[in-house]
């Protein structure tokens, strides 16, 4: 049987039994190559995801043995053992755990223990039993069979280093220091990774990171069902949560509050900031509300108020004269109308980068931060008050493109006795048809002094229907 | 990756060969016009903008590009093509002032404007340009400018009086119909504004594209140029298609506010003294010492040679070989062509003595008895034995020759 992935050129193998590399299938093959030589082969398409989320799993599980765990390539796991290996009864006694506990679950697997990562990854992957743990003064002479290949370096290195006739890490490690640096000057460069090998040269494990959320804890001696308990357990767990947030300099934008139900079942209530904030009060208002929603069922023994996404925030200081700055009034207002409303229901507008002018603004949910948006050129000033739809006009105006005279909006009559055009603006011809006109817009005033933004939509022969036609888009003053 | 073949420079010819008709002069020559050449600014190669010039009744055309000359030629040669007159010119972006189109009125004028543009290139990366104001005045003798302004009139208006003390050649400012809505004010500004300096406003469409059907492709030129989506571009793009050439009854019609506008563009093509035409490749004059001809000069050094590589005297031959050579040579007024490769290979072995001639047109003029003569190269020419055939090329194709001499001699 083989796992297969998907490329550019037809599937190739991931992965092989034993059974089936005895018949000629090796990673890396084609499979159509792999067919040929054994055409009773098994498929079974790979899924990297998978595998890369199984070792993620695998890794905070194997912390059982070792506090730094981290993630090896695609199918290997680095412990650092020293100081936890007598715990299991030595380095031996560790790999029998080691071993015993994953084949339990269902995986072969190569253990080796070094003194350095490098050489612990040789021995696992090249070394000559499955199982083994190197004392320090022998790992040169445990490595010196092993082939180049071990070094882990890119294949052209390892190709390279072959073709100098240097198969064995022994070997190379005999040669002399001098020409090999002068050959060899890459960042990965066999000296340097039999340096790290034998540790002549550091080579830190990187932990899985672990950095749990801010996150306050109360639990009651006895379980209340008194729907009055979760705002009253919030009262008592703001003010620890605003202190983690404090002395690790973080405001919240997502808070959660659990309630542990004595059932087993836990009732969550949630909600979010516009602006990062650790502000007690206005944490607490946020939250009280849906905190008397929580249904206690048999009653809660225990609540947790956490800060599920953070963000750095210093200490501010509040507006000089009094109150705090107007924007973040705005943000708080923001937050107590979401949590009422839903978030997806207040919405704060957005500038967009377009020379359509009911296209240059739009909305997006505030809680979202705001998008970056080029400044509008220079251009004739747009109305304050725009209409969400033109709406069409009667107007006399000199044909072809002349300056409009007098024009007829909602039956009243107006006459132009100020214009100023027109802007032109074309259609946006990459997501518009072909038949949109382009317009051109006018600034107008009226015998009584108001001022319209009246457009014409197309020109006369442009072959994108008849006569042109006139709208009024917008209002000035 | 399929490849692209079959490409040839397209050649605009009109009326088969035959003189075309005089084109009556239009009352507005467009000179505000961007080519490909503008590197992703113009969209209209230089036989779409003649064609469309000339269906549009122009006489004249002419051709600014952004600090580049490099597309004059083909312009020069579409619209002569076309029966129309080209005008040359590039367009100037100084780092310290707004941007300039300048057309050399004669031909030293075109030779300024040439050195100031390697000036500029020289020092900077390929594509990119670096005047400031003080060198395009240093170069600026026989150059007539006109002043471009930018959208910002505020910063154009600060510049202008350092810009016109700098250019005594600068006598006018371009303006063109944006349809950005303040049209009228706008024009009406920069007319104000060049009176107040003694200039005069000139009309142009500052064209990029041939016809209003081009603003797709240039719009995407445009997200090429800013590394933008056509999505996200947003005001990186020109909001109306309105960059195109605009004919002579349409472009008075706009300016029909200021005539002078118009006038001016048909006064500053016709003060134009200038053609491609007159330019000539010119070989260096060091070759030759005073006191001789260079037909003489090279009679000199080819008698010299011939007797240092036959000792024992010039087989006849080759003698009348020389000759002949010699003489059809100063019937095609070709010593200078000699004499510069003589001097590049006498530098070459001076640097190096194993060095000959392996360049493309020394190669080809290595078959003649006089290059062999004269110490260049050390291959034995064909002709010492059959007939000479450069001779015989040059007879029956003197202009081809010329030509490949000439791209050889420029290396």
């Amino acid at each position: 049987m083989a796992l297969v992935v998907e490329e550019a050129h037809g599937q190739r193998i991931a992965a092989a039994t034993e059974a089936a590399q005895l018949l000629g299938a090796r990673p890396g093959m084609r499979l159509t190559d792999a067919r040929a030589l054994d055409p009773g082969l098994q498929v079974v398409v790979a899924d990297p995801a998978g595998d890369a989320a199984l070792l993620e799993r695998l890794a905070r599980w194997a912390s059982r043995w070792s506090p730094l765990v981290e993630i090896d390539g695609a199918d290997g796991l680095r412990l650092d053992a020293s100081g936890a290996a007598h715990l299991f009864g030595g380095e031996n006694g560790l790999i029998a755990d080691i071993q015993r506990r994953l084949s339990s679950l269902g995986l072969s697997s190569r253990v080796a223990i070094a003194c350095t990562p490098g050489a612990a990854w040789a021995l696992a992957h090249h070394g000559a039993s499955a199982a083994q743990s190197c004392p320090v003064d022998a790992t040169a002479a445990r490595l010196a069979p092993l082939p180049v290949a071990a070094l882990r370096l890119p294949p052209e290195v390892t190709r390279t280093l072959e073709r100098l006739g240097l198969k064995r890490i022994g070997t190379l490690a005999g040669v002399e220091r001098r020409p090999l640096a002068r050959r060899f000057r890459e960042a990965d460069n066999p000296l340097d990774a039999l340096d790290r090998m034998l540790g002549r040269k550091a080579e830190p494990l990187t932990a899985i990171p672990d950095d749990p959320p801010p996150r306050a804890l109360l639990r009651l001696a006895e379980p209340v069902s008194d729907p009055a308990a979760a705002p009253q357990a919030l009262d008592l767990l703001v003010p620890g949560l605003v202190k983690q947030l404090e002395a690790r300099k973080l405001g919240a934008r997502r808070l959660l509050l659990a309630g542990y139900r004595v059932d087993g079942e836990v009732a969550v209530a949630v909600a979010a900031t516009a602006l990062a904030t650790r502000e007690a009060k206005h944490l607490h208002r946020l939250l009280a509300d849906k905190a008397g929603t929580l249904d206690p069922g048999f009653g809660f023994d225990g609540f947790a108020l956490e800060a599920a996404w953070c963000e750095p925030l210093g200490a501010g200081q509040d507006g000089l004269i009094g109150g705090p700055p107007p924007a973040l009034e705005v943000a708080r207002l923001v937050d107590r109308l979401s949590v009422k409303l839903g978030p997806e229901r207040v919405r704060r507008p957005q500038p967009r980068a377009s020379h359509l002018p009911e296209r240059a603004s739009g909305w997006r949910p505030a809680l979202e931060p705001a998008a970056e948006c080029m400044a509008p050129p220079p251009t004739a000033p747009r109305p304050p008050r725009m209409l969400d739809r033109p709406e069409a006009i009667a107007v006399i105006y000199a044909t072809p493109e002349g300056l409009p005279r007098r024009f007829v909006w909602r039956r009243a009559v107006h006459d132009v006795t100020r214009a100023e055009g027109p802007e032109r603006i074309a259609p946006e011809w990459w997501r518009e048809r072909s038949t949109a006109r382009l317009r051109d817009y006018y600034r107008v005033e009226d015998r009584e002094g108001r001022r319209y933004w009246i457009y014409r939509e197309g020109l006369h022969g442009d072959g994108r229907g008849g006569d042109p036609v006139w709208y009024l888009h917008g209002l000035f003053g | 990756m399929p490849e692209y073949t079959g490409f040839s420079r397209k050649k605009l010819v009109l009326g088969d060969g035959e003189a075309l008709p005089p084109i009556p002069p239009a009352p507005f020559v467009e000179l505000g016009v961007s080519s490909p050449f503008s590197f992703l600014r113009g969209a209209s190669d230089a036989i779409e903008l003649v064609l469309t010039a000339l269906e549009m009744g122009m006489d004249s055309i002419g051709i600014a590009d952004r600090n580049t000359l490099a597309g004059v030629v083909r312009l020069h040669s579409a619209a002569k093509g076309a029966g129309m007159r080209p005008l040359i010119g590039c367009r100037i972006d100084p780092v310290d002032a707004p941007s300039l189109l300048a057309y050399p009125i004669d031909r030293e004028g075109y030779g300024r404007l040439s050195r100031m543009l390697s000036l500029g290139k020289m020092r900077c990366e390929k594509g990119e340009c670096d005047l400031t104001l003080s060198e395009v005045a240093l170069h600026g003798e026989g150059i007539a400018f006109i002043a471009m302004p930018a959208a910002d009139l505020d910063a154009f208006e600060a510049a202008l009086p350092a810009m016109a003390a700098a250019l005594p050649g600068m006598k006018h400012i371009a303006a063109a119909h944006l349809y950005r809505g303040d049209d009228l004010a706008r024009i009406e500004r920069l007319d104000r504004l060049a009176r107040a300096h003694g200039l005069t406003i000139l009309a142009t469409n500052d064209v990029h594209y041939a016809t209003p059907d081009r603003r797709p492709l240039q719009d995407v030129m445009s997200c090429i140029r800013e590394k933008v989506t056509l999505a996200t571009a947003g005001y990186r793009l020109n909001p109306n298609a309105e960059r195109h050439l605009k004919s002579p009854a349409e472009m008075v019609r706009l300016f029909e506010r200021w005539p002078h506008a118009i006038a001016a563009t048909r006064a500053f093509a016709d003060a134009i003294d200038f053609s491609l035409d007159e330019l000539r490749y010119e070989y260096p004059r060091e070759s030759v010492p005073g006191g001789r001809t260079p037909q003489q000069q090279l009679a000199h050094l080819t008698w010299i040679g011939a007797s240092k590589r036959w000792k024992e005297g010039v087989p006849p031959r080759i003698l009348k070989q020389l000759k002949h050579e010699l003489a059809l040579i100063e019937k095609l007024d070709f010593a200078r062509y000699f004499l510069t490769v003589h001097d590049i290979v006498a530098f070459a072995r001076s640097l190096d003595p194993r060095s000959c001639a392996r360049d493309a047109a020394a190669r080809r003029t290595a078959r003649s008895v006089i290059a062999w003569a004269l110490p260049r190269s050390t291959r034995r020419p064909a002709t010492c034995c059959s007939n000479a055939s450069f001779p015989r090329s040059g007879k029956s194709r003197p202009t081809s020759t010329s030509i490949s001499s000439m791209s050889g001699a420029r290396k």
